[in-house]
């Protein structure tokens, strides 16, 4: 199958400085040696709790951020990752849209100026056509031409997140990764946007990584999962390895913690919280909180174990029932 | 939701313009000020001791307009007529001519020596407000003196608004080493007294406008610049400016158009405030006399000439006057549109 | 007051409500128009119980909870009409002094983000105490200041001293939601409002927070209204539900019954449009947008997205009660639609 995305080893530290000469003193370590692939059509998402380093990954693989170390493969050019520019031929075709619909639309805009900025920048379509070309993409996201000369405020959250959808679709991308598309929105109509998306999916044959913190939310589109924690990979699959028989125990607790509309399964409790990533706990990660914490975990950094789909990384992996 | 006439500028925008129209004095200031300044744009047509027309032997003359040799009506010399006294001989009156004066029928830079008495005269019906120490009309001065004061402050504002949004935005928006560098350069040019600095130039390179012009606009950018710094530096992170940048859009175009418009805010509100600060400068300047060249009609130089002629009242009186309400009318629509962007009025729950 | 409380309880036997919410109207001043953002809202809490208001954003849920503690912003919001009775007195009729007398010794509030909630300039010591050493209900204090220990190791910290001495910034999100759990429940109020309290919180601290919650409402005896758009979390840790649209209450039913039963097209399409984390099931959006309150309408609201809307939507649905504890504003039950029980 033909590979949109690979990334291999990537690393994106944080300098943290301090002192007269602001000297670097240690890196917050975002993304922490993380390798997924994306094939082509292919939905995956990336979970895992507030600071995990999830959005880092996203930002990094565009080179929205800038990257230490690693591989980014698109379309099987491998990128410099040393230079911005080196992505500029591929900024057509991978694409990003972000959690908070209110704060990515620019407010002093149009919706025309705003989906025709990128047509025009990429020589989609000439400027005669241009309009015509945006009342098009209005349409194809379900809403109505008639809004194309108004201002982002006039719009609510999904329509919102609609019009974000309209700006990237409009360059025929092979990739969006959607940074928490919907979790600013009412369910509803984050039902909506979900919709939308799968549809333009099949439509035009897009690959999607979404990155969420919302597990049932996943659990309902996508192919393969990678869980996150601290900036590392801990436990990669296929959707239903990671939902019916997780084998890290953080994705087991991550999946039990979540309320649901069963009242006879409450809600298991994981004890503490997260660390933050300037005091990473030395061996194992998450072996502050696991229930099942050796002497091992302690001391030893357990590597990612398995080539393909699945991975994970835990020396006392959970039995598969 | 929305009206159909709210559709070309963002409600954000409408919204405040209404609310500086809610402040009444500040949008009946900003008229007055605005037509006052329009007018005194054509002060050559309201304050001039050249008639527009002019009716002499049958011919019809426009002397506002062009230059005639007082040969033309008699006169002796080739040099350009005095109509005023042409007005008064009795040739003129016998040949059926007659001209017609614009309503303040003096020029700045003339100076009445046909009065009686030593002047400054005290104000006439001829001369409204008096005249200067030179026998020069204080209306006329004052009059051309406000357009030369309002043009210098409002070119003076513009100017220093674009180095500000230019220097400090790029500060924000390149960041690291670039806003260091400027940083230190900015807390040493600071330090730069600027009344030697203008002094020496001045000296140097004589007291022409564009100069003057120039030197203060090197100095009057910095407070904005820091503004436009913060502006930046908060915005270029800004989802949409990310957005920007994913889909390939070049530096300048996320600069101009992506973060200025909305980033404008401080510019806008600290506008009319360098406006003022503009018009006291100047005067002030011209008060010390290191500014305009004389004879150029200015206020600073109508107060110095009135504070030293203390028992000719009108000259100081009437200046103070009108700087004063000058003044007060620019501070009406600062505050104004201080009020109109204050965004505490903006916030609402749910 | 209390004798009479008690005596209640004894000859009705039945759950005495500890605040009752009658016919509630509040209006908004938003950009010189004029908008009702809650309309008509009743619903009652009974004592010791957990009451779930949900909703999705710019329902009133919020503008609600917020009324009961008289916390509205003043002069943009005005209540048109209602009671809010608390212990069978309104609160709406309170003297300011009364009021402030209520507030955190008989009715405390949890917030959403707390990191905004807690002052970053204060040492948690000083503003646990400090709101209470100035509260002017004193003979509720008691020896607070070993309160304030005790209920700080109930909430999860086992050592307070260390707690105490440091400043907000210095904590974690979930250890601050506990910190304002604390302080919450220190004067041991009758009820608790807490407006997404989770909200803000990773899934494995939501978990712990609302377990927290429970454990201490429980011992206590205190009810909580709890105001969330998540219907998972109600659906676990509420007794009895409301649901809200656009101002009104749509639907009110114990939550056992109201997740197998939803009457109300719009809590029906609410739980269909819920992600599931049991199977992969495919999600059912509502087709629409939800209202902005300027665009309220006299009629059902929610007609404009309902698949089942006819002739008599245009009318206002009144709350009307279904069955035992099970409340629905809408005309679909009265016409007989059928059995949409799944």
């Amino acid at each position: 199958m033909n590979k949109v995305l690979q990334v291999r080893h990537l690393k994106t530290w944080f300098p943290v400085t301090g002192g007269v000469f602001k000297r670097v003193q240690h890196y917050l370590k975002a993304v922490d040696d993380v390798s997924i692939s994306i094939n082509e059509s292919e939905i995956i998402a990336v979970v895992g709790e507030s600071g995990c380093g999830k959005s880092t990954l996203g930002r990094s693989i565009l080179g929205l951020t800038p990257v230490r170390d690693g591989e980014i493969v698109l379309s099987g050019h491998k990128l410099d990752i040393k230079k911005r520019a080196s992505w500029d031929p591929f900024r057509k075709e991978y694409q990003i849209i972000f959690q908070d619909p209110y704060s990515s639309l620019n407010p002093r805009h149009t919706v025309f100026e705003i989906l025709s900025e990128p047509l025009l920048v990429h020589k989609i379509c000439s400027k005669k056509d241009v309009r015509e070309r945006v009342g098009d993409l209005l349409e194809k996201v379900g809403l109505s031409k008639d809004y194309i000369d108004r201002f982002p405020h006039a719009f609510s959250g999904g329509q919102r997140q609609r019009l974000g959808i309209a700006r990237v679709i409009g360059l025929s991308p092979r990739l969006i990764i959607c940074d928490e598309i919907v979790s600013a929105l009412d369910v509803s109509v984050q039902a909506q946007i979900i919709h939308l998306l799968l549809k333009l999916k099949k439509e035009m044959n897009l690959s999607l990584m979404f990155i969420s913190h919302d597990l049932s939310l996943i659990n309902t589109i996508s192919d393969a999962v990678y869980v996150m924690y601290l900036g590392k990979i801990v436990e990669s699959g296929l959707r239903e390895e990671i939902f019916n028989a997780p084998r890290h125990p953080y994705t087991q607790s991550l999946l039990k913690a979540i309320p649901t509309l069963d009242i006879n399964s409450p809600p298991i409790i994981l004890p503490g919280e997260p660390p933050s990533l300037s005091h990473v706990p030395a061996g194992c990660s998450f072996h502050s909180r696991c229930p099942f914490k050796q002497d091992k975990c302690v001391k030893e950094i357990p590597p990612l174990q398995g080539e393909d789909f699945p991975q994970v990384a835990c020396h006392f992996p959970l039995e598969r029932p | 939701m929305i009206d159909e006439d709210d559709l070309f500028f963002s409600e954000l925008s409408i919204r405040r313009f209404r609310r500086f129209k809610k402040v009444k004095r500040a949008y009946y200031a900003m008229w007055i000020l605005g037509i006052v300044f329009f007018l005194s744009l054509f002060c050559e047509l309201i304050a001039n001791n050249k008639p527009y027309v002019l009716v002499y032997n049958g011919n019809v003359y426009f002397p506002i307009l062009r230059f005639y040799p007082s040969q033309e009506f008699g006169g002796e010399y080739r040099t350009e007529a005095d109509y005023f006294a042409l007005q008064k001989q009795s040739h003129f009156n016998e040949k059926k001519s007659f001209m017609i004066f614009p309503p303040v029928p003096h020029d700045p830079l003339h100076s009445y020596l046909d009065l009686s008495g030593e002047p400054p005269h005290p104000p006439s019906l001829r001369h409204w407000l008096g005249t200067d120490t030179m026998a020069r009309d204080v209306f006329a001065r004052l009059l051309y003196g406000f357009r030369i004061c309002m043009l210098f402050a409002l070119l003076l504002a513009l100017s220093s608004t674009v180095l500000g949004i230019i220097i400090g935005g790029l500060q924000g928006y390149l960041g690291g080493k670039y806003d260091i560098a400027m940083q230190r350069f900015i807390e040493i040019w600071s330090a730069l007294p600027f009344l030697y600095v203008v002094i020496l130039i001045g000296t140097w390179y004589g007291r022409s406008f564009m100069i003057l012009l120039t030197i203060m606009s090197f100095f009057q950018w910095i407070g904005l610049s820091y503004y436009m710094r913060g502006e930046f530096f908060k915005l270029k992170n800004m989802n949409y400016v990310q957005v920007a940048k994913s889909l390939g859009l070049g530096h300048f175009r996320i600069f101009f158009k992506q973060i200025l418009p909305n980033g404008l805010t401080p510019v806008i509100t600290i506008f009319p405030f360098s406006l003022i600060g503009g018009i006291s400068s100047l005067t002030a300047l011209d008060f010390l006399g290191f500014g305009l060249q004389p004879p150029t009609p200015s206020w600073g130089e109508l107060l110095s000439q009135g504070l030293s002629n203390l028992y000719a009242p009108w000259i100081a009186i009437s200046t103070v006057c009108a700087l004063f309400f000058t003044l007060l009318l620019a501070t009406f629509i600062g505050e104004g549109v201080r009020e109109a962007f204050d965004p505490k009025s903006d916030s609402y729950l749910e | 007051m209390k004798l009479l409380t008690l005596n209640r309880i004894v000859i009705l036997n039945k759950p005495l409500p500890i605040l009752e919410v009658k016919d509630l109207s509040i209006g908004f001043t938003m950009d010189d128009r004029y908008v009702e953002v809650v309309d008509q809202v009743s619903f009652s809490i009974n004592e010791a119980e957990v009451f779930g208001l949900a909703g999705e954003s710019g329902c009133g849920k919020s503008v609600t909870a917020l009324s009961v503690l008289r916390l509205l912003p003043m002069p943009a919001s005005r209540i048109l009409s209602g009671e809010i009775l608390f212990r069978g007195r309104d609160i709406l009729k309170m003297s300011i002094e009364d009021m402030r007398a209520l507030r955190g010794a008989e009715i405390s509030m949890i917030f959403q983000e707390p990191f905004s909630a807690l002052n970053p300039l204060q040492t948690i010591k000083r503003q646990l105490e400090e709101c209470y050493d100035y509260h002017p209900l004193q003979e509720k204090k008691g020896n607070l200041r070993g309160r304030i220990n005790t209920i700080l190791r109930r909430v999860g910290f086992s050592d307070p001293g260390r707690i105490l001495a440091a400043y907000p910034h210095e904590l974690s999100g979930g250890m601050l939601q506990r910190i304002v759990i604390a302080m919450a429940l220190l004067l041991k109020p009758g009820l608790v409002i807490a407006d997404e309290p989770t909200t803000a919180l990773d899934v494995t601290v939501q978990a712990q927070i609302m377990e927290l919650l429970r454990e201490l409402q429980k011992e206590s005896g205190t009810a909580i209204l709890l105001i969330t758009h998540n219907l998972n979390l109600i659906a676990q840790y509420a007794n009895r539900l409301a649901v809200m649209y656009a101002g009104r209450i749509v639907e009110e039913n114990q939550v056992q019954d109201f997740i197998r039963h939803p009457q109300h097209p719009y809590t029906l399409g609410l739980l269909k449009a819920l992600p599931n984390l049991a199977s992969k099931t495919e999600l059912v959006p509502i087709p629409g947008q939800v209202p902005q309150p300027s665009e309220f309408e006299s009629g059902c609201r929610f007609r404009q997205r309902c698949g089942e809307a006819f002739d008599s939507c245009t009318a206002k649905p009144e709350l009307k009660e279904c069955k035992p504890h099970h409340r629905v504003a809408c005309f679909l039950p009265e016409v007989g639609a059928g059995n949409r029980n799944e």
